[in-house]
């Protein structure tokens, strides 16, 4: 053998071995980085933690109440000398994604945010992200929330709860009190003066009445409202399996969501109550519409109260999207939302648990949710956060009913179907349309729904399609469609 | 003289161990996720947390080529659309302008030759939110100028509306990648032979005449080049999308499709397949338009 | 007499219509400059203007707020990120430059026995479509425990090959004269050494090629951190960091130019400084190649 040759075996086969080695080192010990693998025992709730020192990972979404959650995670520390939290933060928009690489990568963090009613995502038969609290938490603490723990109804799944509420998010309507006392508005009780102040306000200025916005935004809304009140009236909503939104679409009803598209379409593209685009507006710009004095209302997330009141001299008010004069309770309207929450992590070693459950105590406690009350202008979840600002006590009056009404699917829907939706809403911001076009539209959208619900591939956990039970309530329903048709 | 026999071995050996890094490079983050991938795509594998293969056989390939759901073939075509939309606009204003600037003074190109390059330099960030800021409805640069200065009203909203949506991001892609085809036949129209051309002036050729006839056909070479790489780039782009439109207004591409199959549905036995088929096809049509496009060349010569 | 008084005369028209034709060029291409150089502009003048000013008057060139940048960096905590930046940045370009200027030498010089094989690895590597290997990345990175800190960045920063510049080097490789090998071989040097004082010197265009593209593609990257730095922001590079800092705080147009202007400045500057390098390893590598 020649030299080269020589060399190069030895080379050759020194490197083979460092790689096996590598290998092995790497993908031996990979069993236990890998998540799921290691259903934590029961019992763990009772684990005695006070002497252990241990590390907990808190992730949330707002980078701007940073200094809050400092406060809060603080003050638990100094309580709890032996748990350390360690604060991570995401943002809004990439959320799902920062969850979805926590869990890849094994790390998901032990105590962390996400929507009460969008939670099951997170629960479903292959992602097991968030413990079931239902016993440890739920059962114990939900006369002290809101409505009695109505708020943790969208979280739920098949009777188990898996997210605490925190903090409310919705769609409210602000008005300007400045300008209404100007004009001589008055603020609406019911959908109908609701509907008769829109025409009011383009009669008497320029302003934009309502200014909403976006195609996946304050815009969806006005259909769903809508949507959600049929449904109560008729009796829709009392159907035991309502909530799923898997309940079939007979032939009256898709003919209701025409009419109900229609009357969007009447209010948005022929008498353009909503602006000249409210497709491309977006957030800013309605606040900023509402701020310069552009528009006579804005459809804003509830959060929005800070910079309307930390930018402006005006007065603003605010109420939900009214309510049929028929339903009872007319006052406490329609609240596209629901809760930020937070979530225990149900992948977390025993003790890490024991810790983020204590940590989730407090943060999710009345001590917690006042400062966050105090320091951010938000509506809390609890019944024993007071609010100074009497604006704020409005929006917390105003908003009673978020998350409690409409329906909150658990099944994955396909982007044929989200471009249907984006279609209705490009349909009902146009000026050209007609009654079949939007029956159309809408058997369009529940075919691509059925069609999603029943695909093994995008949703294995195997749903189906519900026949609802209920019975419908017609005198009342014709009551409503009769309203609908006036346009 | 030298033992060539013995000096191969040399080269031989010490060319395995300089090329080492790279080899490991390669079979690290290319050998070993292209197999993985594809094994991947024969099993129903949800996230990437827990590995169990339970092979499925082509139920996900049958679901891609069956299923119209999940809008992968409609991207395709956008993806499509894009491309050779992009491609040809670049490819041509980029000959044009590298021919305005080949015939120009030297410190002129010198100047030029940065400036033009330097938005092909910039993150894919800051083009993006530039671009969304300037695309912005009632606030942002085009609408501003075109409303007040030309009293235009009632305007489209660039990034969501259909068929406007794409042309903002077409224009975004060209502003960009300008630079590159520029740059690119800049420097091959400077390859060409200067006594060629002396020539053909003695010769008594015009200035188009030698445009069309010597400087065209001998950088045909880069327009191959050029045409094939723009052309995948542009089938690949993901970016861009994801940071301008969203996906809205019916600019749903193949990568934005493939990002949502593996964040939104959460699949990602289904994404690995949408990116096997993707590869696949770019392959293809690498393979044939650099057949065809070397018959052309050998037409030229 | 006619003669010479015509022969000036259409000399006098050909100048004149060459002046002309100058002209209209450098008119043409000043014009086209200011399309493309235009948005950078107004992005540059924005960032020193207050939103409201904005408002009133977008196309006013003021410079009343620099405090805009400082806003920024505080803000958006951007020293941090641009030390990540840097740190991922730096890596990328010694080891990619490295193993590059390697690999080149092994194919283009040495052309050992694998050339031909590597060569076409690399080709494939063109239309292979990023997402394909996201999956299998998330897994070897998590296996190596880097998931979630910095070092998922470094490793494939530390490991990367350049795929275009293998290309353009090859195709360099064959205007260094194989006699020049044989000479010094003949003169007793060893392999190693021919690469350190003979090659090495003479790829320094495709290096420098591959140095700004790695430089460049390093600092903008923003689709690895999405996907490897989910939760810890400590570790987010600057264009993520933008990037988010973009979705927070929509409205303030000033502070976001500012951190734009932030984290376009290096790659710019960088560019402009190394251009003329990055020209000649394009033009010897993609003419020749």
């Amino acid at each position: 053998m020649t030299t080269y040759q020589k060399r190069g075996l030895i080379v050759g086969v020194a490197v083979l071995l460092v790689l096996v080695i590598l290998g092995i080192v790497i993908f031996g010990s990979g069993g236990n980085s890998d998540p799921g693998n290691n259903p934590p025992d029961d019992g763990w709730e009772d684990i005695d933690i006070t002497n252990k020192k241990i590390d907990i990972n808190f992730l949330h979404i707002w980078p701007e109440h940073a200094k809050s959650f400092e406060q809060i995670v603080a003050n638990f520390e100094k309580n709890n000398p032996n748990i350390n939290v360690n604060i991570q933060s995401s943002t809004y928009s990439s959320i799902d994604s920062s969850l979805q690489g926590a869990y890849n990568g094994g790390k998901v963090p032990d105590v962390f945010f996400y929507w009460t009613h969008g939670v099951s995502q997170w629960v479903n038969q292959d992602l097991k992200l968030a413990e079931d609290i239902t016993d440890i938490y739920y059962n114990v603490h939900k006369n002290e929330f809101i409505s009695d723990g109505d708020c943790f109804i969208s979280g739920q799944l098949n009777n188990r709860y898996y997210n605490v509420p925190f903090r409310a998010t919705g769609f409210v309507i602000y008005y300007n009190k400045t300008l209404f006392e100007e004009y001589g508005w008055e603020k609406p009780n019911t959908l109908e003066e609701f509907e008769a102040l829109l025409q009011q306000i383009t009669e008497d200025s320029d302003l934009t009445p309502l200014h909403l916005w976006g195609v996946a935004g304050t815009f969806l809304y006005a259909r769903t409202s809508l949507i959600a009140y049929a449904d109560v009236i008729s009796g829709r909503a009392s159907d035991p399996n309502y909530r799923t939104g898997r309940l079939t679409q007979d032939d009256a009803y898709l003919d209701l969501l025409a009419e109900i598209y229609e009357k969007v379409r009447d209010w948005g593209g022929i008498k353009k109550y909503f602006g000249g685009s409210p497709l491309g507006s977006s957030t800013e710009g309605a606040e900023q519409a509402l701020l310069n004095g552009e528009c006579a209302m804005a459809m804003l997330n509830n959060n929005s109260l800070g910079v309307l009141q930390a930018e402006s001299e005006d007065e603003f008010g605010v109420f939900s999207f009214p309510a049929p004069a028929m339903m009872n309770d007319p006052s406490a309207g329609y609240v596209h939302g629901g809760y930020y929450g937070f979530c225990l992590s149900a992948l977390s070693s025993p003790e890490k648990k024991a810790a983020a459950l204590k940590f989730l105590e407090y943060l999710c406690g009345d001590e917690a949710m006042q400062l966050f009350a105090n320091n951010e202008g938000s509506i809390m979840a609890r019944k024993s956060v007071t609010y100074t600002d009497p604006l704020q006590q409005d929006v917390a009056k105003s908003m009673r009913r978020a998350g409690v009404m409409g329906t909150f699917p658990q099944y994955k829907g396909s982007e044929a179907t989200g471009g249907i939706g984006q279609s209705i809403s490009s349909y009902c911001s146009g000026n050209s349309g007609s009654l079949e076009r939007a029956r159309e539209l809408a058997l369009n959208e529940y075919n691509s729904t059925v069609l999603d619900v029943t695909d093994t591939i995008m949703n294995p956990e195997k749903f189906q399609m519900i026949e609802p039970t209920y019975t419908v309530n017609q005198e009342e329903l014709d009551k409503f469609i009769a309203w609908l048709r006036t346009r | 003289m030298v033992n060539t026999k013995l000096f191969q071995e040399e080269r031989n050996f010490w060319g395995w161990i300089f090329a080492l890094p790279a080899i490991l490079s390669l079979l690290l983050f290319v050998a070993y996720p292209i197999v993985f991938s594809v094994i991947l795509s024969f099993t129903d594998q949800r996230s990437a947390a827990n590995i169990q293969l339970d092979f499925k056989g082509l139920q996900n390939y049958v679901y891609l080529f069956t299923n119209a759901r999940t809008l992968y073939w409609p991207s395709m075509l956008n993806s499509f659309l894009f491309s050779v939309i992009s491609t040809v606009i670049q490819t041509v204003l980029g000959f044009f302008l590298a021919y305005v600037l080949y015939n120009m003074g030297k410190r002129s190109q010198a100047i030029y030759r940065v400036l033009l390059y330097i938005p092909v330099v910039l993150p894919s960030a800051v083009v993006a939110i530039m671009w969304k800021f300037i695309y912005q409805h009632d606030n942002g640069l085009i609408d501003v100028i075109l409303t007040q200065w030309f009293g235009l009203e009632n305007l489209p909203v660039w990034t969501v509306t259909p068929g406007w949506a794409m042309a903002a991001v077409i224009l975004t892609n060209t502003w960009r990648f300008l630079g590159t085809t520029l740059i690119l036949y800049f420097v091959a129209m400077n390859a060409v032979p200067r006594d060629c051309l002396e020539g053909a002036k003695i010769d008594g050729a015009n200035k188009l005449h030698i445009l069309w006839y010597f400087i065209l056909p001998l950088t045909f070479a880069t327009t191959k080049v050029n045409l094939v790489m723009s052309f995948v780039g542009g089938m690949k782009s993901f970016d861009l999308f994801f940071l301008l439109t969203e996906g809205l207004g019916n600019t749903n591409v193949v990568g934005m499709i493939i990002f949502n199959t593996m964040y939104r549905q959460q699949n990602m036995s289904l994404t690995v397949t949408m990116s096997i088929v993707l590869s696949l096809i770019l392959a293809v049509f690498v393979y044939f338009g650099n057949f065809y496009l070397k018959k052309v060349d050998e037409k030229n010569d | 007499m006619t003669d010479r008084v015509n022969e000036k005369k259409t000399m006098d028209s050909k100048r004149v219509k060459y002046i002309i034709g100058q002209v209209a060029l450098i008119v043409f291409m000043a014009i086209v400059t200011l399309c493309v150089v235009y948005p950078m502009l107004f992005v540059i003048s924005t960032s020193f203007k207050t939103y409201g000013e904005f408002v009133k008057d977008p196309f006013a060139i003021t410079f009343n707020h620099p405090e805009n940048y400082v806003k920024a960096w505080v803000e958006g905590n951007l020293g941090r990120s641009i030390l990540n930046s840097a740190t991922v940045a730096v890596v990328a370009v010694v080891c990619q430059v490295l193993i590059t200027g390697c690999c080149i030498f092994a194919m283009g010089v040495l052309r050992f026995k694998g050339s031909g094989l590597i060569m076409g690895v690399l080709l494939f590597t063109m239309f292979i479509s990023g997402e394909m290997t996201t999956v299998p990345n998330i897994i070897l990175i998590r296996k190596l425990n880097l998931y979630d800190t910095l070092g998922a960045l470094l490793f494939p920063a530390a490991l990367g090959l350049s795929a275009i510049g293998v290309m353009l080097g090859d195709g360099y490789c064959k205007a260094i004269p194989e006699e020049m090998h044989e000479s010094a071989n003949l003169d007793g040097a060893t392999v190693p050494q021919m690469f350190l004082l003979i090659d090495l010197p003479l790829l320094k265009p495709v290096l420098t090629y591959v140095a700004i593209g790695s430089f460049g593609g390093a600092w903008s990257d923003f689709f690895g951190p999405l996907i490897y730095l989910p939760t810890n922001k400590e570790a987010h590079t600057l264009a993520i960091t933008i990037q988010q800092f973009n979705t927070q705080n929509n409205s303030e147009y000033g502070t976001l130019c500012a951190a734009l202007c932030i984290l376009a400045a290096p790659v710019v500057l960088v560019y402009s400084i190394f251009s003329k390098y990055f020209l000649e390893g394009v033009a010897v590598g993609a003419v020749k190649g």
